[in-house]
């Protein structure tokens, strides 16, 4: 089966860009694949490394496609080619030991006859060091070799990393052709592939990965603490307390939870402001519509406004007290004056 | 794929791949070793670990054809632990194996053998014969000169290429202090256009496999691999990529110097000297005079050691300095009675070569003492 970047979803551009590149021959060795995450940076390089890799030549009409069916494709498509190689960690970070085993696999002539590939996937969690390890192999790969690097964060790398490599922005999917993936590939409901769709912020990677039921109740909880926690004299400390708890029972989950209130708000915006057909909440749509009229534009404002202080906050590679920095934004929303002040970031 | 092979021939051939099998990898495959049929009486075992690869061919009863790949470590253990003479190994569907032997059976799930990595086309390959004790002697002279600084990628392995006119072969080894440079004419030479860089953990296996080997050797380069042959067994070695430095400029062409000393007496000076050489220098001053030769090492925070050999020198009284530890590596390589020393002056490289026995030669550089 024919596997092609074109097949990529919703990233015609970074598609268009390398399929020329290929056809014109001219594939730079060095490629920084940037967007946020889950929208297929790493599922694009594992592609163009089948193709780089694939033993057909590939057709002139059709530079960007593999075969799918060669030896080579065939140990792509399993993580067995051994001129493939992937650096990939659990871990938070990537040390320089990892990079210098990668580098020196790179050294090695090619098992497979053909071209070499590394793909650093998340490249951004490389340390100073392991990143100024990778200069040179960047700048001049030893012979055949490609390397592909993927981040959500390429502002954080080196800058003497990011100017090596040529940058292919991937860009969020529309709500539309995620609604498409998913009833393409998980088969679910057109209304349930919206919703969901809607809730994953252009991440197919993110969006495929979802259960459904579990989403839908994060997001009601999010919701929940919304609806809570109004500003007047009746809401209470106490209660933004506890809401704080609940955010934060599970620290791994907190980014994902305030992404989701991030929608629910983005949602009131949209109805203070008339634009009805855009929001993603749409099960909802009658607890929205109220919240929007009751509360009006500037009072949805000034809670986005501390929820995107807070999810910068938690976005920060250090490590902050989650439960402190989200008892600040319940307090916020609840209309209460913190005791310390949130920092201003701009 | 059903075949049945002796317990001890497969004990044999997963024994001596396992240390080539990964335990922990990146790729799944690399933890198993391919098994496939060749022709109705043998079957080959083969493990890589992309960088160095081994095949061996080994007799069996073949009733029907075919090849998969099965956990190294966990067929290993099985094998190892069976209580009869004979196994039975027959390939189900979906990739799953039965190994029976007496009253004991297994099924153990393997992946297929077309996910192994492609090891070199054997008939392919041109080789030429070679001396296994030569070869190893060669090796065993090269391989101490490696470089192990990561970072050069392009010394961390031997260099191999033909004298002129393929005339027979020299190996060559470089760490950016020291160097080291053999050559052996042959009979029939070896078939390359130009020389090829042998990474140091394909040597260091070759130099194992020679150690047991009884047989003829063989050797030969293909495109990105060497392949050596001896015994049933074959190795090969992924080549190094990038271009080995023009060594022949850091060799000195004439030495207006030249000491023949005895090699033994000058290792065992240099181990006693080299007690008291500063830690972190290792450095010994050697001083050269007529008819001797005086080593001398002094540590700031021990004190001084100085010992006085006999040497076959006549000319003017040279000092100069070396890492104590080059020196006693290529003495302990060389075999020959006695050694030439070729210097020239206090800064230049040096040059010990064996007496007796031209085609080897080892140039340190020298300290500043």
């Amino acid at each position: 089966m024919r596997v092609a970047i074109d097949q990529l979803a919703g990233q015609s551009a970074a598609a268009e860009h390398l399929s020329g590149a290929l056809g014109a021959d001219r594939l730079h060795h060095a490629l920084l694949f940037a967007g946020p995450d889950g929208v297929g940076k790493f599922h694009a390089a594992r592609v163009l490394a089948q193709r780089i890799l694939c033993q057909r030549a590939p057709l002139p009409k059709d530079p960007g496609a593999a075969c799918g069916e060669c030896n080579a494709c065939i140990k792509v498509a399993g993580s067995n080619h051994a001129d493939l190689h992937v650096l990939d960690t659990e871990d938070r970070m990537l040390k320089i030991d990892a990079v210098r085993d990668a580098i020196a696999a790179l050294h090695v002539r090619t098992v497979e006859r053909g071209a070499k590939v590394l793909i650093i996937r998340d490249a951004d969690r490389m340390n100073p060091n392991a990143q100024n390890a990778l200069l040179k192999t960047l700048e001049e790969p030893p012979g055949h070799t490609h390397l592909i690097l993927t981040s959500s964060r390429p502002r954080s790398l080196l800058l003497t990393v990011r100017s090596r490599c040529q940058e292919i922005p991937f860009r969020p999917v529309s709500t539309q052709g995620m609604t498409e993936i998913l009833v393409r590939t998980k088969g679910l409901p057109e209304l349930e592939a919206r919703l969901v769709a809607a809730l994953s912020q252009g991440a197919p990677g993110r969006a495929l990965e979802t259960d459904v039921p579990a989403l839908i109740e994060a997001r009601n909880q999010v919701a929940d603490v919304d609806l809570r926690l109004e500003p007047g004299p009746a809401a209470s400390v106490a209660e933004a307390l506890k809401c704080a708890q609940q955010l934060t029972d599970d620290n791994k989950q907190l980014a994902a939870r305030l992404d989701l209130l991030s929608v629910w708000l983005r949602d009131q915006i949209l109805l203070a402001s008339g634009a009805q057909s855009e929001i993603a909440n749409t099960d909802r749509e009658p607890d929205l519509v109220k919240l929007a009229e009751t509360r009006g534009l500037t009072e949805v404002l000034r809670r986005a406004r501390a929820l995107e202080i807070t999810r910068a906050l938690v976005a920060l590679p250090q490590n902050l007290n989650n439960l402190l920095i989200t008892e600040q934004l319940c307090l916020a929303l609840a209309g209460q004056p913190s005791s310390t002040q949130i920092p201003r970031l701009v | 794929m059903e075949l049945k092979i002796a317990v001890p021939e497969l004990s044999k051939a997963l024994q001596r791949v396992q240390g080539i099998v990964e335990k922990k990898t990146t790729m799944p495959i690399l933890a198993n070793v391919a098994i496939e049929t060749s022709g109705k009486k043998a079957i080959s075992v083969s493990a890589t670990n992309l960088e160095i690869g081994l095949t061996g061919t080994y007799p069996a009863e073949v009733k029907s054809e075919g090849a998969i790949t099965l956990s190294g470590k966990a067929l290993y253990d099985i094998v190892r632990s069976l209580p009869g003479d004979t196994l039975s190994l027959t390939q189900e569907a979906n990739h799953w194996v039965s190994l029976q032997c007496g009253k004991v059976s297994y099924r153990i799930v393997g992946m297929p053998a077309e996910n192994f990595p492609s090891l070199p086309r054997f008939d392919e390959v041109e080789f030429f014969k070679i001396d296994p004790a030569v070869f190893r002697t060669m090796i065993e002279k090269t391989l101490y000169s490696v470089s192990t600084d990561e970072t050069r990628y392009n010394l961390t392995g031997v260099y191999c290429e033909p004298i002129d006119k393929n005339s027979g072969l020299r190996m060559v080894s470089t760490d950016g202090h020291r160097l080291s440079v053999i050559e052996t004419k042959m009979a029939k030479a070896p078939v390359m256009k130009k020389g090829v860089i042998v990474p140091r953990k394909g040597v260091s296996e070759l130099r194992r496999l020679l150690e047991d080997s009884k047989g003829e050797a063989k050797l030969g380069f293909v495109e990105n691999s060497a392949v050596f042959e001896t015994d049933g067994l074959t190795l090969t070695m992924q080549l190094l990529e990038g271009q080995f430095p023009d060594y022949n400029q850091v060799i000195p062409s004439n030495s207006s110097k030249k000491a023949v000393l005895d090699r033994k007496l000058l290792l065992d000076a240099l181990k006693r000297t080299s007690l008291l050489s500063p830690d972190k220098a290792q450095g010994v001053r050697l001083e050269l005079s007529n008819g001797a030769l005086a080593l001398s090492a002094n540590n700031p925070d021990l004190g001084e050691a100085r010992e006085e050999i006999e040497a076959e020198y006549q000319g003017e009284a040279l000092k100069i300095g070396f890492n104590f530890r080059y020196l006693i590596d290529v003495l302990t390589v060389l075999s020959e009675d006695k050694v030439e020393l070729h210097l020239n002056d206090p800064l230049s490289p040096g040059v010990i070569e064996g007496v007796g026995t031209p085609g080897y030669r080892a140039i340190i550089m020298p300290m500043r003492l």
